[in-house]
């Protein structure tokens, strides 16, 4: 008898499960397995959560690997464009849902890559949300996680470390070159959002060890490049929880709380959380883990799906 | 009903209410027993035995969150549905618990593969000195279970028998159902239920359900003509 073990990832879920009224629009196959199943809280965000699922050891750290699973060296930063909001007395970061044109990043880049000469560094683009900063020179400073950071006031995520200074200084320096430059000008007049700060970060360590999978899917870039690494095998032509039969499964399911919650409910129930719940009461599914970045996770084993007294 | 045609309720209370002081037992010693059985001291495998419609589900379910409450390992089964849906090497891969229920072991009778599973399952159990509750319609002696292993097995537990309701009894079963769930049931409403939607126990408990949720959303009290307006609809 095959022993399938399935983790699922449900990204920005926590927006549900954190809300007790929300809590009552859940499918009832999840709302079964959330009751049934133990509860371990973590508020580690969706790379945090990842970089742990693809390592033997465990990984505590505020950054994240994105520059090196974006190709760079051991001296590369992510420097990635973003819109900063004064918020009475603070500062927000916004970063996801900002699209910029391959122009618009080539000009915006061109605008602020001489402040990176003292530093040696050369920024080119990954993609147009996505640049990259190659140094000779390791800089003796830690930074936060995007995703860490995304939405948020910055202030208590600020660069540390000995060098933390000179990256503030060059971040206020970016931030006065792209002010009024003439790829905003033309956004904001287009009603877009300008492009007035970017955020470092990414020189978080990979894992030394890495933990391999025997399916993983679901579409997200950086699901597919840890998979990459860890010699597993990605696939983003998994829409439903009957095409996995792999023993060690590893799903991300891309839920939207931007988007119309109802019907992605909908759709996540009739595809994935009934048929768990079936398999998992049929034995047919050893056990699951369901993992919900910044809320934490819940573990079931075929039997816990019994328990029908909860 | 539509979702916008209907009140949405925050479900305070499980869709089922299993609990001992909840169940109108027949003989006090049963009651008693299984007591005695929850706090997995005294006793090591009890074993239920009646016909269908006579609690055992409820009993079982009940003892098993009771032992789950003071934090214990359980592990719940009903083998009518098991054999249904799952492979006799399901119940190889199931954790160590201090209290295995089996819902209706004679859904294995005849089938060989069942048997010997349910048989090592025992033994493996027994081995880590866990508790058993196990159900059934026929007393083991009755048994159409043919692995004589199983069935000596099944014999080493102390029996209870329980015995199908009187009209009067249901009325009160339901009655002290409908409390646990914070609802008034009157005794001409109970009759009224039984008269009209049969004296099945489960068929009755699964329609207080519904009447729960039902009142619940419209704010109304379990009267008769509101029953009639809830059970046409649904």
């Amino acid at each position: 008898m095959a022993r399938q073990t399935l983790t699922l990832i449900l990204t920005e879920f926590s927006a549900i499960v954190a809300n007790p009224l929300n809590q009552s629009l859940l499918p009832q196959s999840l709302r079964k397995l959330i009751k049934r199943g133990q509860f371990i809280a973590s508020e580690d965000k969706l790379m945090q959560r990842l970089i742990a699922l693809f390592s033997k050891e465990t990984m505590r750290c505020d950054d994240f690997p994105m520059a090196s699973l974006r190709g760079g060296t051991a001296f590369s930063l992510c420097v990635d464009p973003c819109y900063l909001q004064a918020d009475r007395d603070q500062l927000l970061l916004f970063h996801r849902g900002l699209t910029l044109k391959p122009t618009e990043a080539e000009q915006l880049i061109d605008t602020i890559a001489y402040l990176f000469d003292d530093l040696g560094g050369s920024l080119t683009m990954h993609s147009p949300n996505q640049w990259l900063l190659t140094m000779p020179i390791k800089p003796d400073v830690e930074f936060m996680g995007l995703d860490r950071v995304d939405h948020h006031a910055v202030a208590e995520f600020l660069p540390r470390g000995a060098d933390a200074g000179l990256w503030i200084r060059l971040w206020n320096e970016i931030q006065m070159a792209l002010f009024d430059c003439p790829v905003n000008q033309t956004r904001e007049a287009e009603g877009k959002v300008p492009v007035n700060s970017v955020w470092f970060w990414g020189k978080g360590a990979m894992p030394t060890e890495w933990q391999a999978w025997s399916h993983v899917s679901g579409q997200d870039e950086i699901l597919a490049s840890l998979s990459d690494h860890s010699g597993s095998t990605w696939r983003d032509d998994i829409h439903d929880f009957s095409n996995i039969q792999a023993n060690q499964a590893l799903h991300l399911v891309n839920f939207d709380s931007d988007k119309d919650w109802a019907s992605q409910l909908e759709a996540l129930d009739k595809n994935w959380f009934t048929p768990i719940y079936k398999a998992l009461k049929r034995f047919q599914l050893d056990s699951i883990n369901i993992i919900i970045p910044g809320w934490g996770h819940y573990q079931l084993t075929a039997a816990s799906v019994w328990k029908i007294w909860l | 009903m539509s979702l916008a045609e209907t009140q949405l309720t925050l479900r305070l209370s499980p869709q089922e209410i299993y609990r001992l002081d909840n169940f109108l037992f027949a003989k006090q010693e049963t009651k008693h027993a299984l007591q005695t059985f929850c706090q997995l001291e005294e006793l090591d495998f009890l074993y239920l035995a009646g016909e269908s419609g006579t609690g055992k589900t409820h009993l079982l379910i009940a003892c098993a969150e009771s032992v789950q409450q003071m934090g214990k390992r359980v592990i719940y089964l009903s083998l009518s549905e098991l054999v249904k849906t799952a492979e006799p090497a399901a119940l190889q891969a199931i954790e160590q618990a201090d209290l295995l229920c089996l819902d209706d072991v004679d859904a294995i009778a005849g089938l060989p593969e069942w048997e010997e599973a349910v048989f090592h399952c025992f033994n493996r159990l027994h081995d880590a000195k866990g508790h058993l509750l196990v159900s059934a319609q026929q007393t083991p002696a009755n048994s159409s279970i043919d692995l004589p292993d199983l069935r000596s097995r099944l014999a080493t537990g102390l029996v209870y028998q329980l015995v199908m309701m009187t009209d009067e009894q249901k009325q009160q079963a339901l009655i002290l159902q409908a409390q646990s769930r914070g609802l008034m049931l009157t005794t001409d409403v109970a009759q009224y239920l039984l008269r009209h939607y049969g004296r099945d126990m489960p068929a009755l408990m699964a329609v207080l359900q519904e009447l729960d949720k039902a009142s619940l959303q419209a704010k109304r009290k379990l009267t008769i003509p509101f029953i009639r307006q809830v059970l046409a609809n649904g």
